[in-house]
């Protein structure tokens, strides 16, 4: 079997696959490391102010939902597929590569505005501790971060919709 | 609606009314006073200011009611909710003397038990640190104050616990047998030591203690054994932990106290700011003056409750190198009050310009709605803000909030049963779980007036089209607010100039008003643009229309555009419901149904409420910015102060309105 039979045989499912695990892959890393940077800036403040957990935890789960999203596109790109119907092996390899190539907003997206959106959070954290009050501040200025997230998803989901992987 | 009428107002009065009327300003709430203007005349320079000590005596009343309030939060907690509502007062009772003193009498009591709790635990780590520093030597049956004689030295101290106690012993043994250690105890850091020789040898044995790391320790103070002090100290820590007990009993036995001192931090409040007022007045021997501002509607009500009062006033029309100064109440109605939070989050208007509230309204609540969507969403969010607005009645801003989200949820109905959002698609995914064919309701499941998951680019134009209506919008109050300052040709420039290239285009775009191929509307607009150059000399005019074309084109062109968030937030808000809808059907299949649909049900309250959650604040977060950046933009003029009067206002009550 040379390369071309190989890729003609196989190639389709694999692209299709690899969108759709970049997609969630690093959305995901983008979502740990955003709420990470948030954790450990808000455990710095509950050694001290135990009583705001309530406020720190909401912070620090807003840079978690670019994993979520990354999920939601991998999953449709495996619909798109018909994954969950029984068969990959109707994938031409035009259709893997138009998944693959739809994945890829979200992937980029997902991984940076996680990592960026966690730092607003965790800078946030130090709006509770200084005014309490004025928390919701900090979250609106998260929020701001999560509609390109939120765009990326879009955009993402739109080209999977129409991209037909399968023949 | 529009910026409420402000008048300067002057007053004289006899000191000996000043309390009183202070008191009946505050009740009718409707003057601000503020520092009189500066005073030229030297005559005003002998007036003084009123003494403050009946402000410093509100202060702290306030204070002590706070940290009684405090003290009970922390030792006799209460859970408060939402949903919890004020206890209602009438004004007397807010006032009423005796009550007032009372609950001081209270509060001094919480603060005094609250310090003797804190005295009672510095005692008892002072106890506990004392018997750890006896603790090593209770094994020994010297009373701890046996001094050394004239002929024999005796030494308590420690060495090092990795030092051998035959490593010392034998070493004093080279020495001299006139010396003697006995171990009394050991831990894992140190062994502790009683150390007994003749006073001959005191020098000689020091030498050798002291390269053996022997450590002198002193118990100087102390009287009888180790044991007898410690037992001591257990019988003083009980009493101690006894009297803690109790103190913290008789706190929490004043816990039904919580409402009475509710109502004296309240009264305290009222009565610092009524002295906080008092301390901008001026005064002669027998009169005072005042000046301040207030509502020109609210000067015939003035009027008639002065008339019992010796005093001269009057009022006068702010003129225009004032306005800065002047503060600024918006006059709302039902409708346009709660987009006060949002006016107030950027900044109030400036006196002379104009009140967004009812400008903004109609967009504010379509564009919520627009973007958030969903039958259900939208019932779920109004409703739960209404129970919150009916129990509690929140007041300030986040009752206005409370209040907007009401309007923002049943818009967000509206338009999701029209585009047919129920849970995102929950419905035909429930049927396809039951396998019974979807329900045919209008708009709902059949022919939705817009379906935006099927034909995204229809929204996408729609959402352009509600942006350029806001943004014209936006331009027409403009052109109305510089025709109303008179600069009737800079309005016709400045803004008539991107009307006319606007039709232009428009009617360019749809092939309409072309002479011999030239689309004459867009060709007049583009010549409006040289108007531009009218304040500019020399090259200066040229600058001045190439800055406000380019000024204009990009920053219309990105104003449009940024409208497309509104398809956007759609989309995502149902594209991320309809995930969690496909997520809870698909573990079920192959299942019995009622399996299938409790999977289902899980699945979907999770998701749809973290989906609601993350909406209402994107939502929230969108339609304010579109208001702030692409709708003020146009037309909006900040910086007003708010109008702040001296009136009741109350944090824990709410005062039930009486006729005095």
């Amino acid at each position: 079997m040379g390369f071309g039979e190989f890729l003609a045989a196989y190639g389709g499912a694999v692209f299709g696959f690899l969108g759709a695990g970049l997609a969630a892959g690093l959305s995901c890393v983008g979502s740990a490391k955003g709420t990470g940077l948030a954790g450990e800036a808000g455990a710095g403040l509950l050694c001290e102010d135990p009583s705001q957990f309530s406020k720190v935890l909401i912070l620090q789960v807003i840079p978690g939902t670019q994993g979520l999203y990354g999920l939601v596109i991998a999953f449709i790109a495996l619909m798109q597929m018909n994954v969950f119907g029984g068969s990959v092996d109707a994938i031409t390899v035009e259709g893997g590569l138009r998944v693959l190539a739809a994945c890829v907003p979200m992937a980029i997206g997902g991984l940076l505005s996680g990592i960026a959106q966690g730092r607003v959070a965790a800078a946030s954290v130090n709006i509770v501790s200084k005014s309490p009050n004025d928390w919701s501040k900090g979250m609106i200025l998260c929020i701001i971060v999560e509609f390109y997230a939120i765009l990326s998803l879009l955009i993402s989901f739109l080209m999977l919709l129409n991209s037909s992987p399968v023949a | 609606m529009a910026i409420v009428k402000m008048k300067r107002v002057r007053l004289f009065g006899m000191r000996s009314d000043r309390e009183e009327l202070l008191k009946l300003l505050q009740h009718m709430g409707c003057v601000e006073i503020d520092e009189p203007s500066e005073l030229t005349d030297p005559a005003w320079r002998k007036l003084s200011r009123p003494d403050e000590r009946a402000l410093n005596e509100a202060r702290d009343d306030g204070a002590a009611a706070q940290s009684a309030l405090a003290v009970l939060k922390k030792y006799a907690p209460v859970k408060g909710g939402l949903l919890t509502p004020r206890p209602e007062i009438t004004e007397k009772e807010l006032f009423d003397d005796a009550a007032y003193a009372a609950s001081l009498e209270t509060a001094r009591t919480l603060i005094g038990a609250e310090q003797k709790i804190a005295s009672i635990h510095a005692e008892m780590s002072k106890k506990r640190s004392q018997k750890m520093t006896l603790a090593p030597w209770l094994g020994m049956d010297l009373p701890l104050e046996t001094p050394s004689t004239r002929d024999m030295v005796l030494s308590l101290g420690t060495i090092s616990a990795k030092t051998p106690l035959e490593e010392l012993t034998s070493a004093l043994a080279a020495v001299t047998d006139l010396a003697q250690v006995t171990e009394i105890s050991a831990d894992q850091n140190s062994r502790y030591l009683l150390f007994v020789c003749h006073r001959s040898m005191e020098e000689r044995t020091a030498v050798t203690l002291r390269d053996n790391g022997f450590t002198p320790t002193s118990l100087r103070g102390w009287t009888g054994t180790a044991k007898e002090n410690d037992q001591r100290l257990d019988r003083e820590l009980a009493e101690l932990d006894r009297e803690l007990e109790e103190t913290k009993a008789s706190i929490v036995a004043r816990k039904d106290r919580r409402g009475a001192l509710e109502r004296c931090a309240d009264r305290a409040e009222q009565d610092l700011k009524r002295e906080e007022a008092k301390s901008r007045l001026l005064d002669t021997a027998s009169t005072f003056f005042l000046e301040g501002w207030m509502p020109a509607e609210s000067v015939a009500g003035l009027s008639r409750a002065l008339e019992p009062f010796a005093c001269a006033w009057e009022t006068q029309d702010p003129v225009k190198e004032e306005y800065e100064k002047v503060p600024v109440k918006l006059k709302s109605n039902l409708i346009t009050e709660p987009l006060t939070t949002i006016t107030e989050m950027y900044s109030l208007p400036a006196y002379d310009g104009v009140d967004p509230n009812p400008l903004m309204m109609p967009f504010y609540v379509f564009f919520f709605g627009f973007m958030f969507a969903d039958l259900a969403y939208g019932l779920i969010l109004a409703g739960a803000c209404a129970l919150i607005q009916i129990r509690t009645k929140p007041k300030g801003g986040f009752g206005q909030l409370v209040r907007l989200m009401i309007m923002c949820g049943l818009s967000s109905a509206t338009i999701g049963f029209l585009t047919g959002g129920f849970f995102s698609d929950a419905i035909s995914r429930v049927c396809g779980i039951l396998g019974t064919a979807t329900p045919q309701i209008p708009f709902l499941t059949v022919h939705p007036v817009l379906d935006v998951m099927n034909d995204p680019m229809t929204a996408l134009i729609l959402s352009l089209i509600i942006g350029m209506i806001q943004i014209l919008t936006g331009m027409a109050v403009k052109f109305y607010m510089l025709c109303r300052d008179g600069q009737f040709w800079d309005a016709v420039w400045d803004v008539g100039t991107w009307w006319v290239i606007f039709a232009g285009i428009g009617l360019a775009a749809a092939g309409i008003g072309s002479v011999g191929g030239v689309p004459v509307v867009l060709v007049i607009g583009l010549l409006m643009l040289l108007g531009q150059g009218r304040n500019g000399k020399g090259f200066g005019r040229v600058t001045a229309i190439v800055g406000a074309i380019y000024n204009g084109a990009t920053g219309y062109f990105g104003d449009v555009l940024s409208y497309s968030r509104l398809m956007v937030m759609m989309l995502a808000g149902s594209v991320i419901g309809q995930v969690f809808n496909i997520l809870g059907a698909m573990p079920g299949q192959g299942l019995p149904k009622p399996a299938a649909l409790i999977i289902f049900f899980i699945v979907f309250a999770i998701g749809h409420a973290f989906n609601m959650a993350l909406n209402v604040i994107g939502t929230y977060v969108h339609t304010s910015r579109l208001q702030y950046l692409e709708f003020f933009k146009q037309f909006y003029k900040e910086g007003g102060r708010p109008f702040r009067p001296l009136d009741i206002d109350t944090k824990y009550v709410d005062i039930i309105k009486e006729e005095k």
